[in-house]
């Protein structure tokens, strides 16, 4: 009976083990916390209406993908300590579109934005680094473009695996 | 050509481009025009022939319809859109107008702290508060002081939403291009950057009427807003297709 007992309780580790060790990277990087700065416009001369729009529509699309613990805003003192990455955006090209030009030729009048997404640790530590695209080029206005920026932003960033945090 | 005979006899009068077709099997009318309740097409043709050359005077002028009833199915398929357009145009002339004192008709394009996306409402200042009262009676409101910058920018778009979206595709022979032509307007963008209580940074995009934008952001800068660059005018959206690249 003892025996059994000891087997069983052994089974019973080994398969919690592989539970965690098959735990998804969506589960370990919900260890983490976000914090989203402000759009940095490089050296590109871009709209203030879309570089807020991208900062906006990547927080709400952040917290759709259920990644992280709290989404936070730039400059929001309650995001402190060290569970709580930084993400960055520099815009790197934008091209103005126009609706009307798009709804007239179907083929022209696109408006595309290119930008470098960085996740930082606190400390200036880089943990993933992408260069994401968002266009739109048939139906919608042109800030629909920083909406399906935002939406890649968080898609490249749930498909990453982030590193677990070490407590 | 046998329609073009039929139009000339006994009347003298050339009207070569009314080439009129009529169903052969359609009971003829007193005056000769072959009628009966089939479309309204030939009987609005048939008023106006006889406001062209007089009553009575058609007799068996008009004989025949040609391919011109095709092309009048196409029309009145784009009669109903172009309408809808006109109506649309109608309903935002003089938007401009609507500032009365600080109260606006705005459109929230995205950012304002519980207030849903494309929300139509009105934006006001009161007690050095910017506040968005929506349709429904629901109000956002953030303190003038917060405001750590507005910009002004142009915006050109499309009117009649989704449903004039779906009636340009629907248009045959191309129509909806053609209505896409004139169903656009220019409207202000205001973006009004604010921070919460607990320090977070917010962006909020606005949709005025052309000319109210500048109205607006003289008004929230005489409350006490913070404005990094004071312009006149408000931006104008760059050169489409022209690529902003950074180093």
């Amino acid at each position: 009976m003892k025996a059994v007992r000891k087997i069983l309780s052994a089974v019973f580790v080994v398969a919690v083990l592989f539970a965690c060790a098959a735990l998804p990277p969506r589960l370990l990087a919900q260890s983490w916390s976000v914090q989203v700065d402000k759009v940095d416009p490089g050296d590109v001369n871009i709209e203030p209406a879309f570089r807020v729009a991208i900062y906006e529509n990547l927080l709400i699309e952040l917290a759709k993908t259920k990644q992280f613990k709290l989404v936070f805003r730039g400059g929001d003192r309650n995001a402190s300590g060290p569970e709580v990455l930084i993400l960055k955006t520099t815009v790197q090209k934008y091209t103005p579109g126009s609706e009307t030009r798009r709804a007239i030729t179907t083929v022209s009048g696109a408006t595309k934005l290119n930008v470098r997404s960085q996740l930082c640790t606190r400390e200036g530590k880089v943990v993933l680094e992408r260069v994401v695209d968002g266009n739109v080029r048939f139906f919608g206005g042109n800030l629909r473009a920083t909406h399906n920026l935002a939406r890649n932003v968080a898609e490249t960033i749930k498909k990453s695996d982030l590193p677990a945090r070490t407590l | 050509m046998k329609a073009f005979t039929q139009c000339e006899r006994g009347t003298g009068v050339r009207a070569p481009h009314l080439l009129i077709k009529l169903r052969s099997n359609r009971p003829r009318a007193k005056n000769g025009v072959r009628g009966g309740p089939h479309g309204m097409a030939p009987r609005l043709l048939r008023t106006c022939v006889e406001i062209w050359v007089g009553p009575g005077r058609i007799g068996n002028m008009i004989e025949k319809f040609a391919p011109l009833e095709r092309s009048m199915r196409a029309l009145s398929f784009l009669l109903l859109p172009i309408c809808c357009s006109t109506a649309l145009m109608a309903q935002n002339q003089g938007g401009a107008g609507l500032a009365s004192g600080s109260t606006m008709r705005v459109t929230h394009v995205l950012g304002f702290e519980s207030v849903s996306n494309n929300a139509n409402g009105e934006l006001s200042i009161k007690e050095h508060t910017l506040r968005f009262q929506k349709s429904d009676g629901s109000i956002a409101q953030v303190s003038v002081e917060s405001i750590q910058d507005l910009t002004l920018g142009v915006q050109d778009r499309q009117m009649g939403g989704t449903a004039m979206a779906v009636g340009r595709a629907a248009t045959p022979y191309g129509g909806g291009r053609l209505i896409s032509l004139f169903s656009h307007k220019k409207y202000d963008t205001l973006t009004v950057e604010y921070l919460d209580p607990n320090g977070g940074f917010h962006g909020a995009v606005f949709q005025l009427n052309k000319g109210q934008g500048q109205v607006l952001k003289e008004e929230l800068v005489g409350e006490g807003a913070h404005v990094t660059n004071m312009e006149n005018q408000p931006t104008k959206p760059n050169a489409p297709e022209a690529k902003n690249e950074g180093s």
